[in-house]
């Protein structure tokens, strides 16, 4: 496990190309692209404001920096870096920028959702979608087969819009049995589309392409509902987190729940592993008020197991307060869909690791810091997680580990993303990151 | 006291019948005191009665006192008592007035019935009938002595039974009292409790009115947010449609829309095609076709997974019926006595019966076969329930009877097994001779007409060399992999000096790019020429002993399942050699693979089946264990034959009969089980 030296960015825009050779990040106005492999610079965009969104196209050959404060979309391409183009949204606003499946067009969101513009990159047209709705997840584009989904509001009705990415032509237009709806979602592999209500109540909808319901679920009435959903790769499985801290699984044949877990504050079971994260601080010298910065004195930090009794640290929550911080908030299958991992909300230096083939909490990871990030790895079965401190700790059913990242200067990770190979970690600070490799375990024996 | 006094009066004409009547009284006690409530009265009264009666008695009487005429004027009467009362105790007669006193007690005697002093003839007086009488009332006297006696104890005991009577009216009273004011006390309790309860129910129905006004107030104020939501949406859309148009009008603006240097190709290098009604068409198509493809798809999973569920039951079935109509093993007939065999036989002819679907039932629509495959399935289940019974039956049976044949039927077995493990190995001898082509075969083998027990002592003779063999074996294969190792380990020193001298050079200034390309072509991604990498330091916590099955090939599941039964490992885990994967000892681990790579393959032939070395290290005395031993030798051995194909080096030169793999094909095994998603994840 190596780490790089720390490099400077802002608004923590580090991303990987899809293709998993490059790796861009934003430092104020200037657009940076790395190799991954030898993080060399390859190449040097200047924006012409700050930037505040970057997105890879998915061919990896070009990159949209959103400024959304001017209104502006710059894109840069990889391959002739003197191409430019710029987008300008004007009067209108932008608050969201996108890149379609093909690459070819871009998707902006004008202020007050306005409107939705597809701007062509291969012939200029420009193409306007009215009525989208402003929510949660109203876009969700399917990329097994290149279809849109969009909610929308017409009439005070919710609707949902199918569309090709092609040609950006609405094949299905369709009516929603939803009050408020505050998210679309495909499933991963393209066949059903899950539309899910506001928080104010219980309510998962599954249409199909065509829009016909294939199923509605509702666990209970009148308390908040549904916090997040997460479909597992495998398309097998779909889990909803609410504000009652469960989750509850769905299969994809009957649609009806095969589970219920729920997050006690309490667990006494044998069959559980229960990691707890214990912190070593070194100890104040005599007129030392505040401890050295840097690694050397940075505090330890080491899993250790716990038996028996454990009691799970919650926060108490003012439940008067609009948008409560309780529920199952984020949630996550692992690459192979065996397992799941869940936060909730009031836990939120817990982590809940539950597998999926025997239906129950497996393992439990409790730290001594609310969990910022949690990510997968998108190969093998393994999970990394920052918790805002200078250490990044990782999980995998033989163990876990915490490691303290190698720097002079103080780094605390707030987010990390895994690389398409699961090989390596971008780490990302306030205003730094740095890169971690991971040591291949067929090479290293 | 008045009835009596009225009775008195009543009985006055003849004081005999008061007398008879007193009598009567006094012989009926019991009558006289509920007659009379105040007993202490009765003998005053009689006094009283008898002293008015003789005063009327002597006043009626006085009659033939004056008709006597004995020519005394003087009223015998008046004049008697007072001389009775004047001279006290002294006389009431005397020598003058015997005559006089004798008529008058003849008068008085006649008046209480007593016969006549004086002959009714002569008109004498007669001393015997004055003696008589004398004597009669001295006698009438001693009785109502007696009987005054007697009504004065009764009167006595009547008046203690009246004193307790009385206490215990008192105490009854105030028992009385008591329990009064309880019952007042809880009168008032319930009086207040129902006061409460009306209130709490008056409570409780105002609260329901709440609850229930509430509930309409939130749905009328929930109507009315959705109202106002609503307006203010259309209000915004207004203000939205509003704004377009705006945006449209103006949409000759000098920065709306888009600069760019030169339009790109489409990805597929295709031009955009016409916005047509039949493009249109065609999306719709495509979509359409899509589903019905997804559809086809979701069918054939179904139908993938109807299948095997079909024909697991199919399997279920077979194992049942298999169960159920097959023999008994040979091992049960043989501990199996004279009465148990009968018992089996009858178990037989009753099990006979059980029938089997053929496999195409089970192909057949199934709402059209449930009905009789359920029944099937329960009917069998209830006879496997019924054999399982009664061979717990049996067993219990079984245990009750004597010790000698308990052993005599273990000889058997074990004779039997002995023989079933000399056929097994027989076969498997011929099997390795086939296979081998080894031209060293035992000529043993070439009769095949030697009694078994010569036939268990070639066997034995056999394995003896087998086992010297692979012992032979093995140490050449030790010292190959000595060898192996050591030219191993110097090349792993030749490419750390290489790698260390590359990274030297990737730190000069001069480092060369196309290294780094190449290094890079080859997804190495642990040493980036460019980047100055730091190696960081994890903790890392394993997990707990029970997974001690990580250093066996083992599948996720199978994990799970070992993990979950946390007992048995845990005692067991000290065995378990304790490893800590932690990256920076795995780093070199070239230096500890010999170490590793041992402890991994006693696992990994422990796994496969039993070592020579455990076997010698562990006195044979049990014959049939090392024939099992001895069968898994032979397994690994014909295993390894097959195998050596695609292995390289010492195994495939050691030939047949290497029991286990050399360290290339060690090397080869771990590396194969690294790649499952368990163990594969060391890699931090």
């Amino acid at each position: 496990m190596n780490f790089s030296e720390i490099f400077k960015q802002s608004n923590q825009l580090c991303k990987f190309s899809p293709d998993g050779n490059y790796l861009a990040n934003a430092v104020q106005y200037r657009l940076i692209v790395r190799d991954v492999k030898t993080l060399q610079i390859l190449n040097l965009y200047t924006c012409l404001d700050a930037v505040q969104y970057v997105e890879w196209s998915s061919d990896s050959q070009f990159i949209l920096c959103g400024m959304y404060k001017r209104g502006l979309v710059q894109i840069w391409s990889l391959e002739q870096p003197e191409w430019t183009c710029k987008i300008d949204e004007g009067s209108a606003g932008l608050v969201a920028a996108r890149w379609s499946p093909d690459s070819r067009h871009v998707l902006t969101t004008a202020d007050f959702h306005l409107r939705i513009t597809v701007w062509s990159l291969v012939n200029k047209s420009v193409s306007y979608i009215k009525y989208p709705k402003g929510c949660q997840k109203g876009l969700d584009f399917n990329d097994v087969n290149q279809y849109l989904a969009l909610a929308e509001r017409r009439e005070c009705k919710d609707y949902v819009s199918i569309f090709t990415c092609n040609t950006w032509q609405l094949v299905k237009h369709f009516e929603t049995s939803t009050d408020d709806l505050a998210g679309v979602s495909w499933s991963p592999d393209g066949r059903v589309l899950c539309v899910y209500e506001n928080c104010l109540q219980y309510k998962v909808l599954l249409y199909s392409v065509d829009g016909r319901c294939l199923s509605e679920y509702s666990a209970y009435e009148h308390a908040l509902g549904v916090k997040n959903i997460a479909w597992a790769p495998s398309s097998q499985f779909l889990a909803i987190g609410s504000y009652d801290q469960k989750v509850r699984i769905l299969n994809h044949i009957t649609w009806r729940a095969v589970a219920e877990f729920d997050h006690p504050s309490e667990l006494d079971n044998p069959n559980v592993i229960v990691y707890k994260e214990w912190e070593r601080r070194p100890q104040l010298l005599d007129g030392e008020s505040e401890l050295p910065r840097g690694t050397l004195f940075s505090t330890q930090s080491k899993y250790e197991l716990v038996e028996g009794a454990v009691l799970i640290p919650t926060i108490k929550t003012d439940l008067n307060k609009a948008n409560p911080k309780i529920g199952v908030g984020k949630l996550g299958f692992s690459a192979n869909s065996k397992y799941l991992y869940t936060i909730n909300d009031n836990m939120p230096h817990t982590l809940w690791i539950w597998d999926i083939q025997t239906l129950s909490l497996a393992f439990l990871l409790i730290h001594a810091s609310p969990i910022k990030c949690v990510e997968w790895d998108p190969v093998h079965t393994r999970l990394g997680l920052a918790t805002g401190n200078n250490s990044i700790y990782m999980w995998s059913p033989a163990g876990c580990l915490s490691v303290p990242v190698p720097t002079e200067a103080t780094f605390q990770v707030n987010v990390l993303r895994w690389h398409l190979e699961g090989r390596a970690m971008v780490l990302i600070g306030k205003d730094e990151m740095s890169m971690c490799y991971l040591t291949d375990p067929e090479q290293q024996i | 006291m008045a009835d009596w006094t009225s009775l008195g009066r009543q009985a006055s004409p003849g004081t005999q019948d008061f007398l008879a009547l007193y009598a009567s009284k006094s012989r009926t006690p019991a009558h006289l005191m509920n007659g009379h409530q105040s007993s202490p009265d009765i003998p005053l009264q009689i006094g009283i009665h008898a002293r008015s009666g003789a005063l009327k008695n002597g006043a009626v009487s006085t009659g033939p006192a004056f008709f006597n005429g004995r020519g005394d004027k003087v009223d015998p009467f008046l004049t008697l008592p007072q001389r009775f009362s004047t001279s006290g105790n002294v006389v009431f007669c005397d020598r003058d007035n015997v005559d006089d006193c004798i008529s008058y007690l003849n008068q008085e005697l006649t008046t209480l019935g007593f016969p006549s002093l004086y002959h009714e003839t002569s008109d004498t007086f007669d001393i015997v009938r004055l003696v008589n009488n004398t004597y009669e009332l001295l006698q009438l006297q001693q009785k109502s002595l007696r009987v005054k006696e007697q009504l004065e104890d009764r009167q006595q005991r009547s008046e203690s039974d009246l004193s307790h009577l009385q206490s215990t009216q008192n105490r009854l009273k105030d028992s009385l009292e008591q329990y009064e004011r309880e019952i007042s006390q809880s009168q008032e309790r319930e009086r207040q409790l129902v006061s409460k309860n009306k209130v709490l129910s008056k409570k409780v129905k105002a609260e329901k009115e709440e609850v229930k006004k509430l509930q309409s107030a939130l749905s009328h104020k929930d109507v009315q947010y959705k109202h106002e939501v609503k307006k203010k949406e259309r209000e915004l859309n207004r203000l939205k449609d509003r704004l377009n148009q705006l945006l449209t009008d103006r949409s000759q603006e000098r920065r709306i829309g888009m600069e760019i240097l030169n339009s790109l190709q489409r990805a597929d290098g295709k031009r955009s095609t016409w916005k047509t009604k039949t493009s249109n068409n065609k999306h719709e198509e495509d979509m359409y076709r899509l589903i019905v493809a997804n559809y086809e798809d979701k069918q054939r999973e179904l139908l993938v997974e109807n299948g095997q569920l079909r024909q697991c039951l199919n399997d279920m079935q077979k194992e049942l019926v298999g169960l159920l109509n097959g023999q008994p093993s040979p091992r049960k007939d043989q501990i199996h006595h004279e009465d148990s065999l009968e018992d089996s036989e009858d178990d037989k002819a009753s099990v006979g019966t059980t029938s089997e679907f053929s496999d195409g039932y089970f192909q057949m629509p199934y709402e059209m076969v449930r009905d009789e495959i359920e029944k099937s399935l329960k009917d069998k289940w209830t006879q496997l329930k019924q054999r399982v019974r009664d061979l717990e039956k049996e067993q219990t049976d079984r245990r009750l009877s004597s010790e000698s044949e308990k052993s005599n039927q273990e000889v058997e077995k074990l004779q039997q097994q002995i023989l079933e493990y000399q056929e097994v190995i027989k076969q498997q001898e011929q099997l390795i001779q086939q296979s081998m082509q080894n031209t060293d075969n035992d000529s043993a083998f070439q009769d095949p007409c030697l009694l078994e027990e010569r036939e268990a002592l070639t066997a034995e003779k056999k394995l003896f060399n087998q086992q010297k063999k692979h012992f032979e074996e093995e140490r050449k294969n030790f010292t190959e992999a000595a060898i192996r190792l050591g030219r191993e380990k110097r090349a792993f020193e030749e490419e750390k000096a290489r790698q260390l001298r590359d990274q030297f050079m990737s730190m000069t200034p001069f480092g060369s790019m196309d290294k780094s390309v190449s290094v890079l072509g080859s997804h190495s991604y642990s040493v980036p020429d460019m980047a100055k990498l730091t190696p960081a330091n994890p903790v890392f916590s394993p997990l707990p002993e029970r997974t001690e099955s990580l250093k066996t090939p083992s599948t996720v599941d199978l994990y799970r399942t070992i993990g979950l039964i946390h007992d048995q490992h845990s005692s067991s885990s000290t065995t378990s050699t304790k490893r800590s994967p932690s990256p920076t000892r795995s780093r070199d681990s070239k230096n500890l693979s010999k170490s590793q790579s041992s402890s991994t393959r006693r696992s990994n032939i422990s796994s496969n089946g039993r070592s020579s070395e455990a076997t010698n290290s562990r006195p044979s005395s049990d014959s049939s264990q090392r024939i099992a031993e001895h069968v898994a030798n032979v397994r690994l051995a014909l295993f390894n034959k097959s195998g050596t194909a695609g292995m390289s080096g010492t195994a495939g030169k050691s030939g047949t009969g290497n029991h286990r793999k050399g360290g290339q094909g060690e090397d080869g095994g771990r590396n194969s089980w690294r790649k499952d998603d368990r163990t594969g994840s060391y890699g931090f």
